[in-house]
């Protein structure tokens, strides 16, 4: 997987879920599991999202989008803003 | 949509059918409505048959098992919904005076793949994901939304499984009274939804006879409404399997104006659930009653059989099982018995003459129809 944390977007989090079973997406979650996410892009779509974190990030937590590419597809994942309460 | 009837219904039982072939499922629950309607198959005009992952021409496979009358047969696939778009094809048939009688039928093996059926291809990377995860985030926010806790998922579950408890045809039918600690204390899947608030894969037909004129107990189809995915700021477009939960608002002021009726005329609903979250947020986009009201009917047990809002009192998807293409006319099936009054142990209340069936099927596609008994 190789991903392009510059193009990152700034997005709140509007919705998500913890899956507890192995990520599809390597690097994505942990052993316990991974999440998704509805994030809204600031003044921008609303998208659902990989969570580059090992929680689910609650509704209103600030981060960045950012395009992941997975097996020459590219995926929107979010990364929750340093200090974040997810 | 000129007057039509639901004359007959039929259904086999949604459960593991094994070695019992796609087409057989399909002629039996045909078979059941043709003789609840009094008919006989080659009084049918028009065949709609309908399945997800059934091989190609398995609609004319079970209208060739029930005869070589040379009728029109038309395959619809249409995912969860398909059993409703048929249906709406059968009844705009006959509408439309094309015929005066049309057979909806779908039939589906989700535990058993048929021979020669369709296996979905992983096309896009959200694909690989659990379906539960829409209806998690989608039925999470609404418990962030109205300050309300898994429970009130927990609760809609717990209806659905003591109904399908009392349901023959049921593919969940457990042998005591589930409570929500129960359904809560699940296995997660996609939080906050736990196995137990989640569909059940299941093996099965269901069916639907249309008539032009009324038949012995006939029940009025008043209108029928289809739509596909619509476009909402608030959902994504890329990666939900469904479209939004805002199309089945759309979809049943269409059906509600087509019928002429207002929501606090519905006194039963049978709605898709591939999860119970699903169920609390569809009674919402249906219009019959805020966030607040309706966790409300949920928490006070109003959705069961003798409550005020009847509500996939045949257990749902999640109980009564959930074989695709033949769902929305098990659902169908069951509204048309209750409103009969012969839905035996799970009998609505009689007063009630207006119920509702709704789907939505992956991809984006949503149906409501809206039947009447009308000899209150």
């Amino acid at each position: 997987m190789t991903v392009s944390p510059t193009e990152g977007r700034t997005a709140e989090v509007w919705g998500s879920t913890w899956i507890p079973s192995p990520s599809p997406i390597e690097g994505f979650g942990d052993d316990t599991g991974y999440s998704v996410a509805w994030v809204r892009v600031i003044d921008g779509p609303m998208l659902q999202v990989v969570v580059n974190s090992t929680v689910a990030p609650e509704p209103g937590v600030i981060g960045e989008v950012w395009p992941a590419e997975v097996d020459d597809e590219t995926i929107d994942a979010f990364t929750p803003a340093a200090g974040a309460d997810a | 949509m000129n007057s039509v009837w639901i004359a007959g219904v039929g259904m086999t039982p949604f459960s593991k059918h094994g070695e019992v072939p796609l087409h057989e499922l399909g002629r039996r629950a045909a078979q059941e409505a043709l003789d609840d309607a009094g008919l006989r198959y080659d009084q049918i005009g028009e065949v709609f048959g309908s399945s997800m992952l059934g091989p190609p021409q398995s609609a004319l496979r079970v209208a060739r098992s029930l005869g070589l009358t040379g009728v029109p047969v038309t395959g619809i696939e249409s995912a969860s919904a398909g059993g409703l778009v048929a249906l709406r094809h059968a009844a705009w048939a006959v509408s439309s005076g094309r015929v005066e009688t049309a057979l909806a039928v779908g039939y589906e093996k989700m535990t058993t793949l048929e021979p020669g059926g369709v296996v979905p291809a992983v096309r896009e990377i959200w694909d690989r994901f659990p379906p539960q995860s829409v209806y998690a985030i989608a039925g999470g926010r609404f418990l962030h939304d109205h300050v309300a806790g898994p429970e009130v998922f927990a609760t809609v579950a717990a209806k659905s499984w003591n109904c399908a408890a009392r349901y023959d045809l049921a593919a969940r039918r457990p042998d005591h009274v589930v409570t929500a600690d129960e359904v809560l204390a699940a296995r997660m899947v996609s939080t906050p939804l736990t196995r137990m608030m989640c569909h059940a894969n299941a093996d099965g037909a269901a069916a639907a006879v249309v008539t032009r004129d009324r038949l012995g107990d006939a029940i009025s189809l008043l209108a029928i409404e289809q739509t596909s995915a619509i476009e909402d700021p608030d959902w994504p477009r890329v990666g939900p399997t469904i479209g939004p939960f805002r199309q089945t608002t759309v979809t049943a002021k269409r059906a509600y104006e087509a019928a002429n009726i207002d929501p606090s005329e519905i006194g039963v609903i049978s709605l898709h659930d591939l999860c119970s979250s699903e169920e609390v947020l569809t009674l919402v986009e249906l219009g019959l009653g805020e966030p607040a009201d309706v966790i409300r009917l949920v928490l006070d047990g109003e959705l069961d059989v003798d409550g005020q809002l009847p509500t996939n009192v045949d257990g749902g998807c999640v109980a009564r099982g959930h074989p695709s293409g033949a769902t929305a006319l098990g659902q169908a099936a069951d509204i048309v018995r209750q409103l009969r009054g012969t839905a035996g142990d799970r009998q609505i209340a009689a007063h009630v003459h207006t119920g509702v069936v709704q789907t939505m099927g992956g991809g984006g596609s949503a149906a409501v129809a809206v039947l009447r008994r009308e000899d209150v």
